[in-house]
């Protein structure tokens, strides 16, 4: 069984700059990124799912800097490039669901 | 049902007592030796055991039955001491005539006469009592029996305390149109009031907390009245708009003797016939309904039996128009491909005519107001849509508390009830359709079956992201629950907005009972006590009822845990236990990171309630229901999910303690 629990994924990707060793989700939970995308970036009804594969980097982080819609806008002074590297690290360690034809509850049709 | 009781003593004393009675209750009238009722009308309506005790000749029969001891009482002994035929006894009397089944109550002095009339004349039977242990918790219940059962009961509490308690349940019920009898206990008479708690227990205006939010309250000060008035607050009630009314109840006009008093016969139970829109705004709606080239039907609150469910999807497939239902109540099947609710605001923004059938917020609906510092307005449709809107709960509406929502003017406003509404409108969208304008209409078919299998496709799809996560994703949850409860007959008695609304995506849900909707006016505290209220009306049809509960609600009224165990109703409850309001972390987190300050995690701060977290099932087993958990392993929901089912399965309540993710 392939249970994770946020707190002890370890996982660690070199493509996010500032990747540091902390990428347990405990950053992305303190900014309240959760709230809205999910405990583990699936997204919801207030804001749209992140992981498995979130946005590269730099892509990333100018949505966060300058969102499109509705997100608040987290500015460099309160979430800083290395802090929101971290949370891209979590977030890009979330792995792949199983695919929908392995999980028997959503065979509905 | 009155007639069916046995004959209440009919006693020699009443010619004694019924003088005081009359000065108590002294807008009574004039004592009067009752004619026999059947004189005066060739078809009686029922009578009260009062008006049917004739004041002279006992039969022995009536002898039999009397109160033989008192027959060695000096007359001033059972003068001070005991009362016959206490005005609370009609006061049943009037219930039962209204077929009142329930009364949901919170104890208290101020209506002790009636308490033990129900007990003690109506043996406890019609109505039943309730035992609630918060008047809060007995005014949610009353919501939500009779979102389930489409049938009133009455709640009880004293009329001070008690209404205050009450409140903000009754402002609930308010906003979310639903019928309570809410009955408050008082000592009217200062002069008679015993004790400091009668006075603190005594008001002025015992209804005025509540007179914001209910339709009408009166303040009976004879029994003739109070039967008036019964009568009149249940048809008040009863008439969308719907709503709570409320009735004030001296005790003394409960407590004192009725014998002697010509009451008159029992008010019959008010025949409702809701408003049928005016016919020529019907008409221009058919023909800008026909002429539509992408209508969207918006339903909210318009749907309450099978028969209108049927005929809105008869209008919807007329039309060919996709149907967001706004979830006030279950107003179209989600298993039909003209169910669209799936789609968002992308179902909205590309029509030409928008259909609001009793749409709570019109403008909202057209509009949208981002949460941006400047709150500006924008539309969600193009400037030449086309609204017309069909409902009655906005023809009622007071003043001081806000939930009327922001002005708009529809292009036809139909002012009426939507399922009185609905034959006529079909009837004139089936006149106002040409050979041609059918077939074009037809054409969209295809094109609405694709968009709802898309959206079914992307649902399905998006249920899977977090499948395997702990705290447990709310779809995970929902769908281990359905795996359980699809092959009974169930209904989902709670709102399920943060839940990430999965039961109503991805359930099956084609019945009116499926789906009751929220609380009205998002005041926690109705969550659990109304499931316990609706419970019991899907127990009466032999359902089994699926609430899934926030723990922030839970924790607002978790004595109604007892309520349910103490009436054994089948109710699953499955807590949403994430330890937080994470909608006002959210809140404050947006606030901050606008004013660019804070330090990480205080956002948090009052929000968050996990030190030390909340132990639901130990708190459902204190209250003697079976529980389970806390579970975090989402791969042990389904096992725990079935030993609750077993409970269930005999009829039970059980409760499973889930840690869940925020919504
Ligand atoms: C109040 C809700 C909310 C919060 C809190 C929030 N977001 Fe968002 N997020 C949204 C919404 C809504 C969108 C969609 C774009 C929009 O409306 O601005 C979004 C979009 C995004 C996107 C773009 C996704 C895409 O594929 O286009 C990223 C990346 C993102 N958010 C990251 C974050 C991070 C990181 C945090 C925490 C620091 C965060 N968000 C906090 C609501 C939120």
């Amino acid at each position: 069984m392939r249970i994770y629990k946020i707190f002890s994924i370890l996982a660690l990707f070199a493509f996010a700059p500032f990747a540091h060793a902390q990428s347990d989700g405990h950053t992305y939970l303190q900014f309240g990124c959760d709230q809205c995308h999910g405990r583990v970036g699936q997204g919801s009804g207030a804001g749209l799912r992140l992981a498995p594969a979130p946005l590269e980097f730099e892509d990333f982080a100018d949505i966060v800097r300058r969102p499109y819609g509705v997100m608040p806008a987290y500015s460099p002074k309160v979430l800083s490039d290395e802090k929101l590297g971290r949370i891209h690290a979590y977030l890009s360690g979330i792995p792949e669901p199983p695919a929908l034809d392995a999980i028997p509850l959503l065979q509905l049709d | 049902m009155a007639d069916e009781k046995e004959p209440k003593s009919v006693d020699r004393r009443g010619f004694l007592k019924s003088a005081s009675a009359v000065s108590a209750a002294s807008a009574a009238g004039a004592i009067a030796v009752s004619e026999p009722v059947a004189a005066q009308s060739p078809d009686p309506a029922p009578q009260s055991s009062l008006d049917k005790a004739p004041l002279a000749s006992p039969s022995e029969s009536q002898l039999a039955r009397e109160f033989d001891p008192l027959e060695d009482y000096p007359e001033e002994i059972i003068d001070r001491y005991f009362v016959d035929q206490p005005g609370s006894d009609y006061m049943v009397d009037v219930m039962q005539a209204m077929e009142i089944d329930y009364l949901a109550i919170n104890a208290a002095s101020s209506y002790r006469g009636l308490h033990e009339s129900v007990l003690n004349y109506a043996n406890n039977k019609q109505p039943k009592i309730l035992t609630c242990l918060h008047e809060e918790q007995a005014v949610a219940l009353s919501h939500g029996y009779f979102k389930v059962a489409g049938k009133p009961l009455a709640m009880a509490c004293h009329g001070t305390v008690g209404i205050q308690h009450a409140a903000m349940a009754v402002y609930n019920a308010w906003a979310d149109k639903v019928p309570l009898i809410i009955i408050a206990g008082d000592h009217k008479d200062a002069a008679s009031r015993r004790s400091p708690v009668e006075w603190l227990h005594s008001a002025q205006d015992s209804a005025r907390p509540i007179r914001d939010f209910v339709k009408w309250d009166d303040t009976p000060v004879s029994l003739t009245h109070f039967a008036e008035s019964f009568a009149r607050a249940y048809r008040i009630a009863m008439t969308p708009p719907m709503g709570p009314v409320a009735l004030v109840l001296d005790a003394e006009l409960q407590e004192a003797s009725a014998a002697g008093q010509n009451l008159p016969p029992l008010p019959t139970l008010p025949v409702i016939h809701p408003p049928q829109g005016d016919s020529g705004a019907v008409e221009a709606a058919a023909d800008l309904l026909v002429n539509a080239g992408s209508p969207v039907l918006l339903a909210d609150r318009a749907i309450r039996t099978e028969a209108g469910l049927a005929q809105l999807i008869e209008l919807a497939e007329l039309l060919q128009a996709p149907v967001m239902d706004r979830g006030g109540r279950m107003n179209f099947p989600n298993t039909h491909y003209l169910n669209h609710s799936s789609r968002g605001g992308a179902a909205v923004s590309g029509a030409d005519l928008i259909f609001g059938l009793e749409l709570g917020d019109v403008w909202g609906s057209v509009n949208r107001i981002l949460d941006l510092p400047h709150r500006e307005a924008q539309a969600r449709v193009g400037d030449d849509v086309k609204v017309i809107t069909l409902g009655i709960n906005s023809s009622f509406m007071k003043s001081n508390y806000q939930d009327f929502g922001r002005y708009y003017e529809p292009d036809v406003p139909i002012s009426g009830d939507v399922e009185t509404t609905l034959p006529a409108l079909i009837e004139a969208v089936r006149q106002a359709m040409s050979r041609s304008r059918r077939s074009v209409i037809a054409r969209r078919e295809d094109g609405h079956r694709e968009a709802y299998n898309d959206a079914r496709q992307r649902d399905l799809n998006a249920a899977r992201y977090g499948w395997e996560a702990s705290p447990v994703s709310t779809a995970r949850i929902c769908m281990e629950v359905w795996d359980k409860i699809k092959d009974e007959d169930w209904g989902l008695v709670s709102g399920v907005g943060f839940w990430g609304n999965w039961p109503r995506r991805l359930w099956a849900m084609d019945k009116t009972h499926h789906y009751i909707g929220t609380s009205g006016a998002g005041g926690l505290g109705y969550g659990i006590p109304a499931a316990v209220g609706a419970a019991l009306a899907h127990q009466e049809q032999g359902r089994i009822a699926v609430n899934l509960q926030s723990d922030g609600d839970m924790l607002y009224a978790p004595g109604a845990l007892w309520t349910a165990a103490h009436l054994n109703v089948p109710l699953l409850t499955v807590m949403h236990n994430n330890r937080a309001y994470h909608q006002e972390i959210m809140h404050v987190q947006r606030v901050a990171a606008r004013r660019q300050r804070g330090v990480e995690g205080s956002a948090r701060i009052g929000n968050v309630f996990d030190d030390p977290p909340v132990d639901f099932a130990a708190m459902a087993k204190s209250f003697g229901m079976w529980a389970s958990g806390p579970i975090d392993n989402p791969y042990d929901v389904g096992t725990a999910l079935a030993k609750a089912m077993d409970v269930i399965g005999q009829g039970e309540p059980a409760l499973l303690d889930i840690v869940a993710q925020a919504r």
